[in-house]
């Protein structure tokens, strides 16, 4: 069976939706060159996709998607959001 | 005197030398340190043994001392060759060699890639390696040039020098992607340019109170009419720091905060922004002007921007780097009523012409599709040192005109404007980058793990443009995922190259002929978007 929790979700959307090997937790993913305008733009569409999600725009601060704990955070925040939108 | 591109710019700098010309990052510079510091480096450069049609590389990343550096070479009458300092070194190492300049000039920050670009270029004809931001960092340089410093370029004067360049020499050589997987070097003239920033600076009346964006990066050539439009008509050019677009909100603040009066940008950037909802109504109340070239500005995205910035009016400009900067041109006069309109690329510009051709050449008639192509003051001499490449698409015609042929197929429609509407071969566009299929097929052939592999080009109706595709065929035995081929295709091709999606198979679709069968795998790829 296959992991469902989010920071596995997370790395296959980076592996199979970007071709991107998961770097250590600790890396910084636009330092490292990993991500550039074009793949970040990828990867918010794929995580909106994956996790049926929305960010709005003053969410999309980079400092809250420098690492992969970094995003799991911002992608937990937005699953939780959009869940009380959705209950209210 | 043959009018020459830095000409208004000393004009400038004697009618308001206090005038800001350049800003980055809240750095300004006037016109008189840009007329100044140019003077001085060209001397230099001068000095340094660069003689008329010499070419000056240039390895230096968007900043107003880039710009200096380009004013500089055109008034040492050199040609200029800026190179993209984030592109792959084999790439890089490929176009030194093509133009074998004489100088290069670089600056601390990107030492190593100097050292490296250095070592992988063979000897030959001694490189003056100028660093015009300092002392020469610590590197194996003086094995190899002849070198100087900004030290040594603030010791000479500051005074115009005499040029012997006339108009119709060239100015720069920018590179673009070629089907065979070497890029091609384009050369643009003076008077190229100048055609266009004379009609431009009509049109768009731009002025001393203009302050326009500088976003394209400077081996991209809208960053000519960034340049040379901005600062000969005496306004502020505000360089957008590389990287800043990365945030959805990033552009927006900029235009805001710089209270630009002209945005000049690809489209895929206004996609992005649009898509993330960053423009607010009435935004940029400063702003007069947006424009976009490069590709095709989806038009849900054009209403949106329209609806919420009534006071701005907005152009597509149209036209490949063979024909400098753009070819024609449309105003949209009103909100689109439908998001399935078609924006037309609109009519030429002053000194141009667009023809929409059959395959004997001939004119089709209105409303028909065919090939556009291209004739007037802004086609290219052609690629540099490639005479086959260049009369492969530099044609003449019956009555002996130059026409360039662009692979772009269009119609000219009943409202006397012309439309695009596609390719007649595997380039796509992609953030506004040109991009030959086949350069990247070429790279993946030349990597030992892959035994057969494809890219096509899928429209995802997304802000980044077609979507490159790439399926490919591992040799047997060999562990090749698509992480792994991502990262060899990485070390030899530019990020924007890259293919977004992939397919990993054990043996490619074939048509009838045997041949790898692209429409099927476009289907497939088009169907997982």
């Amino acid at each position: 069976m296959s992991d469902d929790s989010i920071p596995a979700r997370l790395e296959r959307v980076l592996a199979e939706q970007l071709a991107l090997a998961a770097p250590a937790p600790d890396l910084d993913l636009f330092e490292t060159g990993l991500l550039d305008s074009l793949s970040f733009a990828q990867l918010l569409v794929a995580l909106e996709k994956e996790f049926d999600i929305r960010f709005a725009v003053e969410d999309i601060d980079l400092d809250r998607f420098r690492t992969l704990p970094a995003v799991t955070d911002v992608v937990t925040r937005a699953i939780a959001a959009g869940a009380a939108v959705a209950g209210s | 005197m043959s009018r020459l591109l830095q000409h208004a710019l000393t004009a400038q700098a004697d009618r308001r030398p206090e005038a800001v010309a350049l800003v980055m990052d809240g750095a300004r510079m006037t016109y008189a340190h840009l007329e100044a510091a140019s003077n001085r480096l060209a001397r230099m450069l001068r000095a340094s043994g660069v003689q008329r049609g010499d070419r000056v590389a240039l390895l230096l990343p968007k900043s107003p001392r880039a710009i200096v550096a380009i004013v500089a070479v055109l008034k040492a009458d050199a040609i200029y060759v800026p190179l993209d300092t984030t592109s792959p070194l084999p790439r890089l190492a490929r176009m030194l060699q093509s133009t074998a300049p004489r100088c290069l000039l670089a600056e601390a920050g990107v030492a190593a890639v100097a050292a490296d670009l250095l070592a992988a270029t063979p000897e030959r004809a001694p490189l003056a390696l100028g660093w015009i931001d300092g002392p020469p960092p610590p590197g194996p340089w003086a094995s190899r040039s002849a070198g100087f410093s900004a030290t040594d370029v603030e010791a000479l004067a500051d005074t115009v020098l005499d040029t012997e360049n006339r108009a119709s020499d060239p100015a720069y050589i920018l590179f673009t992607s070629g089907s065979t997987g070497v890029p091609k070097g384009v050369v643009i003239s003076h008077a190229n340019v100048q055609h266009f920033v004379d009609w431009a600076t009509t049109y768009f009346a731009l002025g001393p109170d203009d302050r326009t964006s500088g976003h394209s990066p400077l081996h991209f050539d809208l960053s000519t009419f960034d340049i040379f439009g901005t600062l000969g008509a005496g306004g502020q050019l505000h360089l957008v720091p590389p990287g800043l677009a990365v945030a959805p909100d990033a552009v927006p603040r900029f235009i805001r905060n710089a209270a630009l009066t002209q945005w000049f940008s690809v489209p895929s950037l206004l996609t992005y922004v649009v898509k993330f909802d960053a423009v607010r109504p009435n935004d940029f109340p400063s702003l007069r002007r947006l424009l976009w070239c490069g590709e095709v500005l989806p038009t849900p995205v054009l209403r949106t921007l329209m609806a919420r910035l009534p006071h701005v009016s907005f152009t597509n400009l149209y036209g490949p780097t063979e024909a400098t900067v753009a070819s024609s041109y449309h105003t949209v006069p009103a909100c689109p009523a439908t998001d399935d309109t078609p924006i037309p690329i609109g009519a030429p510009c002053a000194g141009e012409q667009l023809r929409v051709l059959d395959a004997e050449r001939r004119p089709v008639p209105a409303g028909e599709i065919g090939e556009l192509y291209i004739a007037g003051v802004g086609l290219s001499a052609g690629y540099w040192r490639e005479p086959e490449k260049t009369a492969a698409v530099f044609v003449t015609d019956a009555a002996g005109v130059r026409l360039y042929r662009t692979g772009d197929l269009g119609r000219r429609g009943t409202d006397g404007l012309f439309y695009f509407v596609g390719r007649v071969d595997s380039q796509v566009k992609s953030r506004g980058y040109r991009i030959e299929l086949g350069e990247i097929e070429a790279a993946l052939h030349h990597i030992p793990e892959v035994r057969e592999a494809a890219v096509v080009a899928v429209d995802t109706g997304g802000f980044e443009g077609a979507a490159i595709c790439c399926a490919y065929a591992p040799a047997p035995g060999a562990p090749l995922t698509p992480v792994t081929l991502r990262q060899a295709l990485a070390a030899v091709l530019p990020a924007y190259m890259l293919p977004a999606r992939w397919r990993r198979l054990d043996t490619l679709p074939k048509n009838a002929n045997g041949k790898i069968d692209r429409p099927a795998l476009r289907a497939a790829f088009a169907a997982t978007a």
